[in-house]
């Protein structure tokens, strides 16, 4: 009688001798590569907690003790741009992301979910125009929308959020809303639920899981947006992308760099957190299929 | 009689209803459509040929403008020269092309697959490839300059084999490699997601038939995983078509346009940031609209044929 059930593993992952060793060299050349990329941020890290001056200067490398955590409470009150203080940007952020996506986020939902599910006059026609648009290489449109966001007064204000209600149709949602069986609409139709009904307490809970991943992936597309918020809101509205750019540009020479690094560092922290505790559901979810059909 | 008619007015009420849900649910976007893509490409195109006067104060709307093909004769003009700034930028946006579809997608897919195959600390590494993706890109930029400063900690590791770190963002001889590398470098865990969610929608058992068979980790690569992904990355790679000309790295970030690193969508970026040469910019994006789109068309037609090829 055998103490231990051997683990079953699926054949997918039983290795012969030679996709050992490339699976092991995959594994090398992808540690290494993790590193490199991981390098700046723990030397950010590590020099966060430097005294600055004498001790950042002369040694950037090494970790010194002791760790100076009160940068990070200097760089909460001393991070200042254009007279906004840190905690400004991070509101700022905060609203510009969420709210900033939640708009059209509904709109795109609302669009995508009759051009999937309906057959209406011109549903066709919509989903076409939308993979055209996908493909079209338009250039020239910058100057003029930035001209169009001027005439309607949404530069340097938060009425910017408005600019979009939303797109025609989203490849990614299309998929999840072609996804739910025709027969949950149907039964709920004969039980003589309207439209608005099927779509709300029906349809909608059922790709909720779906939605929210998309809803956080732009969120923090967003959140670390720095050209966008530079060009229509740096003045009034600074966000914590543009904060961090402009405010680097200002001391380049003078800097408290650890005070800096701790105050990069806390802009960053938010949308790791959400990316890590979300992230097998972003990486395995999300999913979109080709253009032809 | 009477009952088909009436049956014919109920199926006629339904479909009235049905039509007046979906046109109210489409609203909001189709606004934003009217507004933000018909309106603003048309007006792209009345910009193109608005020549600002030379005595005129830019103020827009208050004819301060003749109307022309001076804004189309101007970039003409700076083209002929063969040393111009614009010549450089689209070098430039063509070298960031080349390297964001055919270096950053192939070895973000091989990556991508090892993950798949769930090698060791695969989740972990998943994270850490993905993570630069997540951290603002001002931060990241930020942290590089400062480990590859002149006395940063790449300088003092060098510096024990004798070497001198050089200023490579402040030259024309590295500005530009260091940039396409540092765009190639981050921007290989982009793709993660959209491949991640590809290869995760492969049935399992198609891979486990082909195991049973004695297939190879390549031969399953090569000829089950791509192939299962194709649609996917077909998508990516017409939608990376698209973006020709309007290829770019980090140049905000580094060097502003200095050192030859200048692009023709940083260039634009640049205009709409100081207010400038709107006009110019808008002539320049048409020209290369209409020089992308049949390259984009047929590529994408040549993406549809590998489609049929395949069988997907």
């Amino acid at each position: 009688m055998t103490l231990f059930k051997k683990k079953e593993v699926s054949v997918l992952y039983k290795r012969s001798k030679s996709e050992k060793i490339v699976f092991a060299v995959g594994f090398v050349v992808m540690a290494v590569f993790a590193f490199m990329l991981m390098y700046p941020y723990i030397f950010g890290v590590l020099s966060s907690l430097k005294e600055h001056g004498r001790a950042y200067m002369t040694d950037p490398v090494s970790v010194t003790l002791p760790f100076y955590f009160s940068n990070y409470k200097k760089a909460i009150n001393s991070l200042v741009v254009n007279g906004h203080p840190y905690p400004v940007l991070l509101f700022n952020s905060i609203w510009y992301s969420m709210l900033g996506q939640l708009i059209p986020l509904v709109g795109t939902i609302c669009s995508t979910y009759v051009v999937s599910r309906y057959k209406f006059k011109g549903h066709n026609f919509v989903y076409n125009l939308v993979i055209f648009t996908m493909i079209l290489p338009i250039m020239s449109s910058g100057a003029s929308s930035y001209r169009l966001m001027y005439k309607l007064g949404f530069i340097e204000s938060p009425t910017i959020l408005f600019s979009s209600l939303g797109s025609l149709c989203s490849l990614i949602l299309y998929a999840f809303f072609k996804g739910i069986p025709q027969d949950y609409s149907e039964a709920a139709e004969m039980d003589g639920a309207g439209h608005f009904r099927i779509f709300l307490q029906i349809m909608l809970p059922q790709v909720i899981g779906g939605l929210s991943v998309i809803y956080i992936s732009n969120v923090i597309a967003a959140w670390n947006d720095y050209s966008g918020p530079l060009l229509y809101l740096s003045k009034k509205y600074p966000t914590l992308a543009t904060g961090m750019y402009i405010y680097e540009q200002q001391i380049i020479y003078s800097a408290n760099q650890p005070v800096f690094f701790a105050g990069a560092l806390i802009a960053a922290i938010p949308p790791v957190i959400l990316f890590v505790v979300l992230q097998n559901t972003l990486m395995t979810k999300v999913y979109i299929g080709g253009l032809k059909g | 009689m009477m009952m088909s008619n009436k049956k014919k007015n109920t199926l006629s009420m339904r479909s009235i209803k049905m039509h007046i849900f979906c046109y109210l649910m489409m609203a909001p976007a189709v606004i934003t459509f009217l507004v933000w893509y018909v309106y603003i490409n048309f007006s792209s195109i009345a910009m193109a040929f608005q020549v600002m006067k030379p005595e005129g104060a830019y103020n827009w709307g208050n004819g301060a403008f003749d109307w022309g093909f001076g804004n189309f004769s101007y970039f003409f003009k700076e083209l002929s020269l063969g040393d111009s700034m614009f010549n450089e930028a689209i070098r430039n946006s063509l070298i960031f092309f080349v390297c964001n579809t055919f270096l950053d997608l192939p070895f973000a897919l091989i990556f991508c697959y090892f993950v798949y195959k769930k090698i060791l600390g695969y989740n972990t590494l998943r994270v850490l490839i993905y993570l630069p993706n997540i951290v603002i890109g001002t931060v990241t930029s930020a942290l590089f300059k400062q480990v590859i400063a002149l006395n940063g900690p790449i300088a003092v590791f060098i510096s024990h084999f004798g070497l001198e770190m050089p200023a490579l963002f402040n030259t024309r001889e590295t500005a530009m490699p260091s940039l396409v590398f540092y765009n190639f470098f981050y921007g290989i865990g982009g793709n993660f997601i959209l491949l991640g969610g590809a290869m995760n929608a492969i049935p399992e058992e198609t891979l486990e038939a082909a195991k049973i068979d004695g297939c190879s980790w390549f031969r399953e690569m090569v000829q089950l995983v791509i192939p299962m992904c194709w649609p996917t990355l077909s998508t990516m790679l017409i939608t990376a078509a698209a973006g020709l000309f309007s290829s770019s790295g980090p140049i905000l970030l580094f060097t502003k346009g200095a050192y030859g690193t200048y692009t023709i969508s940083y260039w634009m970026y640049e205009q709409l940031l100081n207010g400038m040469n709107l006009e110019i910019s808008s002539a320049i994006g048409i020209v290369f609209t209409i020089i992308a789109l049949p390259i984009v068309l047929s590529f994408k037609r040549f993406m549809f044929w590998i489609d049929d090829k395949i069988g997907v």
